[in-house]
């Protein structure tokens, strides 16, 4: 992991991304496959995981340091506190599986709106397993009206085939960089402080994930 | 009559009332009015009998003391009011009402039964968040009393294929169902369409949502320190009863999940990672994420450990070549252990449970009888087995005779791997009918089930190819297993 590197100014701006939805819709997956490149299925996530991308947009070197929240019931009171400072929070739901979509509005949201402290933060809804299209259950429709209703953004991926994957983060980014009081939050001068002090109990809970 | 009534309403209602006041505010306060207004009623035919006996005296006064009459009038209009304020007199003792744990209210009068379910899943209206004190209790299949709410669940989770479901116990059920459900079943009804995903979210909400967490007699310090297998062990023996007890149940259903790891993927790891936070509680959410690492392992090593142990327990009851005697009529012998280990599973083998497990490693190579005795002190499920195991075992010594000794040997990992999805089905269907209206036939059919295989290996056996084609799907469901 490349928490140490943050010391030097390497990136112009740093973004706190945040997964969130119900367990085993492929949040970690999803992002293992954006930060890695590779698919694996995966054990169910302790509290709160935590990686960090590089990537260029626009001409802009971007630190993204994503969180990726456990989806268990228990945790869902324990991870309200990710919620602060976020730029970008994705919701993620499983199109092979309604009770994810429904769960998105009847929980996920709600607790978006009690814990955000950032009102101009930027959702984004992504409806995971696409390459399962013989079993889905929740059409793009729905996804996209459900998206529009809520205002978020809206993307359909596959963490395994890794269709979409890369451009649902870079459409949220590209949107953050759209956002004038986003882009002061994460600019690299302000943001790095407040970086440091959250990595260590992030590292912490990471190791333990990892260990296996 | 009035305070044995209002004990016995009270008592539940009050404990389920902060909660109700929170979620919806409305509805309990119309309850408490309908509740005050019949005390008022009580009361006041109370008060009527109590009128019409006082203007007797009141009467006989006025006969005897005719120059007293303005005097004894106003005692006798003084009588009612101070009654109002309600110091007690004339109270009579009506019934003697108790919770019994495993029986519901005992001794309650008939005219209050249609305001009290027959069988009440436990003394509080609630059946969340209630301590396992007041909880009414069944017997599960190996003896231990737990809450009957949880064998009901469980048994509808092994009914409906749930330990086969794919993420048991990781997916979120639907949340609003989930919420239906679980209201229902704190009005002690049980909806027959659960869902999966829902019952094991309410067994692991039922944890979660008990006033003090099951681990929580347990320092962090003391889980943390516990890394082998014996030292979390001995760190169980530390838990009080009640807490064990559920420890116990709860790892036994995390080994029946783990054991079908090749089709829910939930390894015991996975399942221990699931149940983890739900097995203690912190008002810190960052300890809370800490600690919880530490109860992952402890679940996982306890979840590893019970495995382990069914493995050499199956293991050694098929390879113990003493126990092929039962081999030779394996149906009659079936019908007649299931009934005497089924008739001991209700009463006290709760201890002569203990015992065995103690004994057993002691007493692997004992005569037969011996350890039919052993059987029968364990639950029915594990009668069951002695005959299944042995005609195994005997298939496999004819398998010897032929196949080199790698095929045995995955001939025994895939008997093995038989045997611990059918004393899971066994179990299922023992929780399913504690009171044993499971009939003999069911477990003849699944006798016949688990020996096909090795029979059909046995005919096969001097056919090389067809051999070779069976050790690859052997191997292949082999490692399935694992």
């Amino acid at each position: 992991m490349d928490a140490s590197s943050s010391s030097q100014p390497e990136f112009d701006y740093l973004f706190k991304l945040l997964l969130i939805g119900d367990s085993g819709v492929g949040k970690s997956t999803l992002l293992l496959s954006f930060t890695s490149d590779t698919f694996e299925d995966l054990s169910p996530t302790i509290g709160v995981d935590f990686k960090v991308k590089y990537v260029t947009i626009g001409g802009k070197k971007l630190k993204l340091a994503i969180w990726d929240t456990a989806g268990q019931e228990r945790f869902r009171t324990l991870t309200s506190s990710y919620y602060r400072g976020a730029q970008g929070i994705i919701m993620v739901y499983d199109v092979t599986r309604r009770e994810t979509f429904t769960n998105l509005s009847d929980i996920w949201a709600k607790e978006i709106d009690l814990y955000s402290t950032n009102q101009d933060c930027i959702k984004m809804l992504v409806g995971n397993k696409v390459d399962k299209e013989s079993e889905r259950v929740v059409s793009k429709k729905e996804g996209i009206d459900f998206a529009r209703e809520s205002g978020c953004l809206f993307t359909e991926c596959s963490a395994k085939t890794r269709v979409n994957v890369a451009h649902c983060f870079d459409e949220l980014v590209m949107k953050i960089l759209e956002t004038p009081s986003l882009l002061a939050e994460g600019s690299s001068g302000v943001k790095k402080n407040i970086f440091k002090q959250k990595a260590p109990q992030s590292d912490a809970s990471n190791s333990g994930c990892c260990s296996w | 009559m009035t305070q044995v009534f209002q004990s016995q309403s009270h008592l539940p209602s009050s404990s389920s009332i902060p909660r109700d006041h929170i979620s919806h505010a409305s509805s309990p306060t119309v309850e408490d009015e309908a509740e005050e207004e019949d005390k008022e009623r009580n009361e006041r035919d109370k008060e009527g009998d109590q009128v019409s006996i006082l203007s007797l005296l009141v009467d006989a006064f006025r006969k005897s003391l005719i120059g007293c009459t303005k005097y004894s009038n106003s005692t006798g209009d003084g009588g009612p009011s101070s009654m109002e304020i309600g110091f007690p007199s004339n109270v009579r003792h009506v019934a003697h009402v108790t919770f019994d744990r495993f029986n519901g209210f005992l001794g309650l009068p008939v005219e209050f039964e249609p305001e009290v379910p027959r069988r009440v899943p436990s003394a509080s209206a609630n059946i969340f968040g209630v301590s396992t004190e007041s909880m009414q209790l069944s017997y599960d299949a190996r003896g231990n009393s737990v809450p009957t709410i949880l064998l009901l669940m469980q048994r509808k989770l092994y009914a409906q294929g749930g330990l086969q479901a794919e993420g048991i116990f990781r997916i979120n059920a639907e949340n609003s169902r989930e919420e239906f459900v679980r209201e229902q079943l704190n009005r002690g009804i049980i909806p027959d369409d659960i869902d999966v995903h829902c019952l094991a979210g309410l067994i692991k909400a039922w944890f979660r949502e008990l006033p003090s967490g099951v681990l929580d007699p347990l320092s962090p310090d003391q889980v943390m320190q516990s890394q082998s297998e014996e030292e979390c062990a001995e760190l169980v023996r530390l838990l009080p009863q009640t807490e064990a007890t559920l420890l116990d149940w709860a790892i036994n259903l995390m080994a029946d999940v783990a054991q079908l790891e090749h089709l829910n993927k939930m390894n015991a790891r996975n399942v221990a990672m699931v149940f983890a936070p739900n097995m203690t509680q912190m008002a810190d959410p960052l300890t809370a994420l800490m600690y919880v690492v530490q109860v992952m392992n402890f679940l996982k090593t306890l979840v590893m450990k019970t495995l382990k142990e069914r493995e050499e327990f199956m293991v050694r009851s098929s390879h113990d070549p003493d126990l092929n005697y039962f081999g030779d009529d394996e149906h009659q012998s079936s019908s007649q252990l299931t009934p005497q280990g089924d008739s001991e599973s209700g009463s006290d083998f709760g201890d002569e449970d203990k015992v065995f497990v103690a004994e057993d490693p002691s007493q692997p190579n004992h005569p037969s009888h011996l350890i039919e005795d052993s059987y029968e002190t364990e639950s029915g499920s594990k009668c069951l087995h002695t005959p299944i195991e042995n005609i195994i075992s005997r298939e496999n010594s004819l398998i010897n005779e032929n196949c080199p000794c790698n095929i045995v040997s995955q001939m025994c990992s895939l008997t093995n791997g038989i045997f611990t999805s059918l004393i899971k089905r066994d179990e299922a269907n023992i929780c399913k009918s504690k009171s044993l209206d499971l009939t003999n036939s069911n477990k003849v059919t699944y006798l016949e089930e688990v020996v096909e295989l090795p029979v059909e290996g046995a005919a096969k056996r001097n056919k090389r190819t067809s051999i070779i084609e069976l050790i690859n799907s052997t191997t292949d469901l082999a490692e399935a297993w694992r």
